[in-house]
């Protein structure tokens, strides 16, 4: 009598196993079946994508990491950048790319696929992760600048670098200056890729930081080397000054927002 | 009055059974008896086919009350049935699964039968009757992945009728018939709706029951026995000796297998919708929607994948003439070999044609899944570097990995396995190339590889052969050119040395 009872009551738990394995708890609240399609899920056109994790792992971040993800260029959650990326610039080169380097116009006019309010959410969301930078060290540099003294770059480019760091001569490669805008290049004085050891304005030369004219004498010197693929030098172009009518670098946001990334 | 019940009861079934002769129908079919050795768990398989058609069956008629077959609300309803109807993904599933279990399981039948011997004498009409139930079960999975009219439905139609297409002289007739018109048209999904529902249900129906008549007055198949050959002239009584020495009711000393195996299906089949669910639907089935990624379901893939893999001038051979001839083979087989061993350990090609023809479709299965052959278009603004690959890169280099993906070169290649596998993953490509084979191949391309001499200035190339000069596992010097005279190994050593001291993949030299 036992063992016939046994049985179904052993296939009862089996079969409330199974199912209770089978169910997860979904962002409602409620418990789900897994193979319960998700409405969220739900198949939609790439420009009804409004999720910014969605977008900027879809467009973004394979050039500029971000998280635990590195990448060749600078990475947009480097807090120096966004400190000192001015919006309304950060959503024009999205929109526009910047002529004569890498970086492609993801607006629809570039053929780029991003709506105008997709780019305004990679904006935000980009911006959503900044934090007050700390300047305690040497004020943080204009984001634009004029070209600057060569010859003082030279001598502060000589410094520049500790022994374990990339060798500074590797700047000087014509290959990559030719590669690169003036912006990109005092950027990336400013900025570096500290992931991939190329320090910020404060490590560039021991001891101290950049101040903001040693930044565009810095990149004025790169500039000058800068030669055709037949090894002329040319001519320096002056890098272009944003108009003064440039609107505020927006206040930090809620940090306790910030999209976060793998 | 339990005693009146059963009289009234037996009264009832009396009245019934003396107009339809359940008890003789019985005794002929669930009651026919069977060899005591082939109530085996080898012999559930063609049950448990005919037990997933009827869920198809039912699960069919259901999902037909919301399902709106017409080209303009079919993908809607298909959202409806989804998303929305309670329990319509629960339906959904277990009839997507439900043909997964069919095809598979029928496969399984039809090998068995074949290893067993059991198409041979007298079971030749058995078997040919099983080929034709293959053929139609394969039109019904075909019409039912149409049915999702999604993005896969869409160009699965498009590609069965660019294949019907190339039928010699009757091609465009073909086509015409397929989709209603030359194109995919409001006509096309009403003509697969009805293949999918009326005409090849009945036709399935209607040679099942050819199949089980055929079961029935030609009995189940005897275990085989390795040295026991069929020999037309005696087989006979032979087989009735069996069943009178041996013999025994299918049911109930058979049937129960059968139930149990059907059991453990239908709980798979219904914990599979649970919890893998339906399928798709996938984008809508729309041309204009490029970055559409069809694929078909899984019984296809095989197809997919020669389709992909061969080349130009053999795909009208292969698809037009390697199907046809496929089905004529086995149709054909219990009349060119009726006779003799029907073990399948003393039939070593039967043996040998059954792991090959496995092996071959799973490879080819394997494949059309993975399809590597596929470029990932958005692999140039997806597809990671692996933080190893760009560690201790010059300033040109780091530029060169930007250049790789501004150019979409991740599309096609993968780093360390991340990325498209079209072409070579570039994880140790400084290994393999020099400096100018890079320059070239980058220039010229080749190897299926298009050339990218136009669209790259020559910082960009000396940038992007910069980087993949130091895409190599550390301690592996550079490839060397093979022009150069031959060094001797303690040089080779000191490169090797050198190379480890540079480091590359994380520079931990």
């Amino acid at each position: 009598m036992i063992r016939s009872r046994a049985l179904p009551i052993g296939l009862l738990f089996a079969a409330t196993a199974i199912l209770q394995t089978a169910c997860e708890k979904r962002p409602d609240g409620k418990m789900h079946f897994m193979g319960e399609p998700n409405p969220a899920a739900k198949w939609k056109p790439s420009e009804d994508i409004t999720d910014f994790t969605a977008l900027y792992s879809q467009n973004c971040i394979a050039c500029h990491g971000a998280g635990k993800t590195v990448a060749a260029s600078i990475a947009m959650d480097n807090q120096t950048y966004l400190n000192l990326v001015p919006a309304d610039i950060l959503k024009n080169i999205i929109t526009n790319g910047v002529k004569g380097t890498r970086m492609p116009g993801f607006g629809e006019a570039e053929g780029g696929g991003l709506t105008g309010r997709q780019i305004e959410i990679l904006v935000n969301g980009i911006l959503a992760w900044k934090k007050p930078l700390d300047t305690s060290a040497g004020a943080l540099p204009a984001y634009a600048g004029p070209l600057g003294n060569a010859a003082n770059g030279q001598a502060l480019f000589s410094q520049s670098f500790e022994k374990d760091r990339p060798p500074a001569e590797t700047y000087l490669n014509p290959a990559f200056l030719g590669l690169v805008s003036n912006q990109y290049l005092r950027t990336l004085v400013i900025v570096g890729i500290p992931e991939l050891g190329y320090p910020d304005y404060h490590g560039f030369i021991p001891g101290r930081s950049l101040t903001d004219q040693e930044v565009s004498d810095v990149t004025a010197w790169l500039v000058t080397n800068r030669k055709n693929e037949f090894g002329e030098p040319l001519a320096a172009q002056p890098t272009p000054v944003p108009p003064a009518s440039l609107p505020a670098v927006p206040p930090a946001p809620n940090t306790t927002d910030a999209p976060k990334l793998p | 009055m339990i005693d009146k019940a059963t009289k009234a009861a037996q009264g009832v079934f009396t009245w019934l059974d003396s107009r339809l002769h359940i008890a003789e129908l019985w005794e002929h079919t669930a009651g026919h008896h069977i060899p005591k050795k082939s109530a085996s768990w080898f012999y559930v398989f063609g049950s448990l086919t005919l037990l997933c058609l009827v869920i198809q069956l039912i699960t069919g008629t259901l999902l037909a009350f919301a399902y709106v077959p017409s080209g303009a609300e079919a993908y809607t309803t298909l959202q409806y049935l989804t998303f929305e109807q309670p329990l319509g993904w629960i339906l959904r599933g277990i009839h997507y699964w439900g043909s997964n279990f069919m095809v598979a399981i029928m496969l399984i039948h039809m090998t068995q039968v074949y290893l067993f011997g059991a198409y041979k004498y007298p079971r030749e009409l058995t078997w040919v009757s099983g080929v034709l139930l293959l053929v139609i079960t394969l039109g019904l999975a075909f019409t039912g992945q149409v049915m999702r009219f999604d993005e896969d439905a869409y160009w699965g139609i498009g590609i069965g009728a660019a294949i019907a297409g190339r039928s010699p002289g009757i091609g465009e007739q073909v086509v015409q018939l397929m989709l209603g018109g030359p194109i995919i048209g409001a006509e096309t999904l009403s003509r697969f709706f009805s293949l999918h529902v009326f005409i090849l249900p009945g036709s399935i129906l209607a040679v099942i029951a050819l199949h089980l008549r055929l079961v029935l007055s030609k009995g189940i198949n005897e275990y085989p026995e390795p040295g026991v050959l069929v020999n037309r002239e005696t087989y006979d009584a032979h087989y009735a000796n069996i069943l009178k020495k041996d013999g025994m009711p299918f049911a109930p000393y058979g049937i129960w297998k059968d139930l149990v195996a059907g059991g453990i299906v239908l709980m798979a089949i219904v914990v599979c919708a649970l919890v893998l669910g339906p399928k798709g639907p996938f984008g809508p089935p729309d041309p204009t929607q490029i970055d559409a990624n069809p694929r078909p379901d899984f019984y296809f893939m095989w197809i997919f994948a020669i389709a992909a893999l061969m080349p130009d001038y053999m795909e009208t051979v292969a698809l037009l003439i390697g199907p046809p001839i496929g089905i004529a083979l086995l149709i054909i087989l219990p009349f060119i070999n009726n006779t003799g061993e029907k073990h399948w350990s003393r039939r070593p090609v039967a043996l040998l044609a059954v792991v090959s023809l496995v092996l071959s479709l799973g490879l080819l299965t394997w494949y059309g899944i993975t399809s590597p052959w596929s470029p990932d278009m958005t692999g140039w603004r997806s597809a990671i570097t692996p933080k190893q690959f760009l560690e201790h890169r010059s300033p040109l280099e780091l530029q060169g990995a930007i250049v790789i993906q501004q150019k979409q070169c991740r599309n096609c290649h993968a780093i360390d396995g991340i990325g498209s596998q079209r072409g070579p993953d570039l994880a140790a490509v400084g290994t393999r190339l020099t400096a100018p084979q890079l320059t070239r191949q980058v220039i010229q391309g080749g190897g299926n590889m298009p050339a990218y001499g136009k669209n790259l200035t020559p910082y960009e190339i000396d940038a992007v052969v910069a980087y993949m000069v130091s895409l190599r596992p550390n301690g592996v010097p550079p490839a060397r050119d093979s022009t150069l005279p031959a060094v001797p190994p303690s040089t080779r050593q000191a490169e090797k040395n050198q190379a480890s001291a540079e480091g590359q993949h994380g520079k931990e030299g």
